[in-house]
């Protein structure tokens, strides 16, 4: 249970981090349409990503 | 004959959504029912409900209009939204076990228990009120542009408003009877056309452009950039918009309570899987068909009509049915604010003393009525002025946002006070109106804040320093551990 939590809690970091962090988004965004492109479907492959490991995790595959 | 197939194709559409609300429809009185259709629905009809409220027919014309015109910066709704969807999946298991557990209806309802405070229902409910307000206009007319486009040529933009108006209002009827069942059954019909549809139309655009010589060899480099030191927005500006995207999202009242309208909190969790990557997919293909068509003249002339201009590309089939995709967005969208709209001011503002089920719910009917005779006259007084509209509707996210710091750390810290909760929305929402006013888009001296994270700063900062300073007396203090426990 502790781990699901930590897990958990680490997703969302990540993911706001990814999303947040301006100077990942100032580096990949910097005048490349390829880097540009590779940061916003990565970032939003990496969320849709993590929404399949919580899916994945105990309880979620459960009955609604 | 091209009228005919616009406007039969519309007409279709409606009489399709009307069959199926009426087959599925339950007349009732009862507030439960009308307010979040009795807690019973999927996580199918939840997704939709969601991506209908969440993405308004303005996604096809503001926002793709912003990357055709400045390229990857559009994308920030992909980065924002999908954060809105995971914080769905944290907030499901809280939210709904208190919704249910205290029979909560709205998200007024939801901080006024959470901190036993009528001031901070109403002062929830207030902001969420006078913020979602421009967004049912700017409905209106976004609904304009597709009965002007659909009637190809015969109706002028500014005539289209009227024939939109005079459509919505048949359309309201259903909605002031049905309620939240029917928002939430339409909304599956509307969202399949508007992101299902939408999204292969998106396809087609791409692949044709890509055929037709508009690939993103042709974008100019400017359109692979943020605003980055030196720029007149700011480097943190970008940060700004997606957190202050992100946070609001679940600050609009029409958004929070999908949280309630669904059978379980695994429900909720549930539709959060699914609408990620539906979302995704379609908002990565409708922004990138929308950027490559900035090579085109015409779009690069008016990029809020890219949608419509690269459907008439494929002749008036085409375009009728990309018309119904803004036409299906919209609806949703409208239906939720306005519903949402009677119901917060009816049960946290107009009887936030209490009331039967069979009176409060007549008064969100009735204010529901009203809200659209009132977003009609704005239409009608604003028709010549989308983007001053639009500016407005994205100025009423500074303000929704500063719900965030009550909501989100009410959730989270047991000490919050109502005292804090409500000082700590008044002075943000001040701050943000204050600084939208005198910085419409960004704060160069912060570096690119926006008027509304500035706000969260002071709001955040106003919650904290109260709360700490004069803590909650011990029988709150019980009340509050025994809610979290």
């Amino acid at each position: 249970m502790r781990d699901r939590s930590a897990t958990e809690r680490w997703i969302l970091i990540v993911n706001l981090i990814i999303m947040l962090f301006p100077p990942i988004h100032l580096f990949f965004a910097g005048g490349s349409m390829t880097m540009a492109l590779v940061y916003f479907f990565g970032s939003g492959l990496i969320l849709v990503g993590s929404m399949m490991v919580l899916r994945s995790m105990g309880d979620n595959r459960g009955e609604e | 004959m091209n009228f005919a197939i616009g406007y039969g194709l519309i007409l279709l559409f409606f009489i399709l959504v009307i069959y199926v609300m009426e087959r599925n429809h339950r007349e009732t009185d009862n507030f439960e029912e009308f307010s979040v259709a009795g807690r019973s629905f999927g996580s199918w009809f939840q997704t939709m409900a969601f991506l209908n409220t969440w993405l308004p027919g303005t996604i096809f014309i503001a926002f793709a209009g912003l990357s055709a015109s400045l390229g990857v910066i559009g994308y920030y709704v992909i980065s924002y939204s999908l954060l809105a969807v995971l914080f769905m999946y944290y907030l499901a298991d809280r939210v709904f076990d208190w919704g249910k557990r205290h029979n909560l209806k709205t998200q007024s309802d939801f901080v006024g228990m959470r901190y036993n405070s009528d001031a901070v229902r109403v002062t929830a409910a207030i902001i969420g009120v006078v913020s979602m307000f421009p967004w049912i206009v700017l409905g209106l007319q976004s609904l304009g542009l597709v009965f002007s486009y659909l009637s190809f040529g015969l109706v002028s933009p500014e005539q289209a408003v009227f024939v939109s108006i005079a459509v919505l209002a048949i359309r309201q009827y259903w909605t002031v009877r049905l309620g939240m069942r029917g928002i939430v059954i339409s909304d599956m019909v509307q969202g399949i056309i508007a992101y299902g549809v939408g999204g292969l139309l998106s396809i087609g655009f791409i692949v044709m452009l890509l055929r037709s010589d508009h690939g993103f060899d042709k974008l100019a480099e400017s359109f692979a950039t943020l605003p980055s030191f030196g720029s007149d927005l700011g480097p943190l500006y970008y940060f700004s918009i997606v957190l202050t995207g992100a946070l609001g999202s679940w600050c609009w009242p029409d958004i929070f309570v999908r949280l309630f309208t669904a059978k379980s909190a695994q429900t909720v969790k549930n539709s959060a899987f699914k609408a990620a990557p539906l979302m995704f997919l379609f908002l990565a293909l409708m922004l990138t068909a929308a950027m490559l068509a900035s090579s085109m003249p015409e779009v690069a002339a008016a990029p809020d009509n890219v949608w419509f201009l690269l459907a008439s590309h494929g002749g008036p089939v085409i375009l009728s049915v990309a018309g119904i995709c803004v036409l299906a967005a919209t609806m949703g969208n409208i239906n939720a604010l306005t519903q949402a709209t009677g119901v917060h001011a009816a049960q946290d503002i107009f009887h936030v003393k209490g009331g039967t089920d069979r009176q409060i719910t007549r008064t969100a009917r009735i204010i529901v009525g009203i809200t659209t005779i009132l977003a009609i006259i704005g239409a009608i007084m604003t028709v010549n002025t989308t983007a001053g509209l639009l500016t407005l509707a994205l100025a009423a996210y500074q303000g929704i946002v500063q719900l965030a710091p009550s909501l989100y750390l009410g959730l989270l810290w047991k000490r919050p006070t109502a005292p804090a909760a409500v000082l700590g929305m008044i002075v943000g929402f001040v701050v943000a109106v204050i600084l939208q006013f005198l910085y419409p888009v960004s704060i160069p001296a912060l570096g690119g804040l926006t008027s509304g994270v500035v706000g969260l700063i002071c709001n955040t900062a106003v919650l904290v320093g109260v709360t700490m300073l004069t803590p909650a007396k011990s029988i709150e203090t019980q009340r509050v551990s025994a809610l979290f426990a």
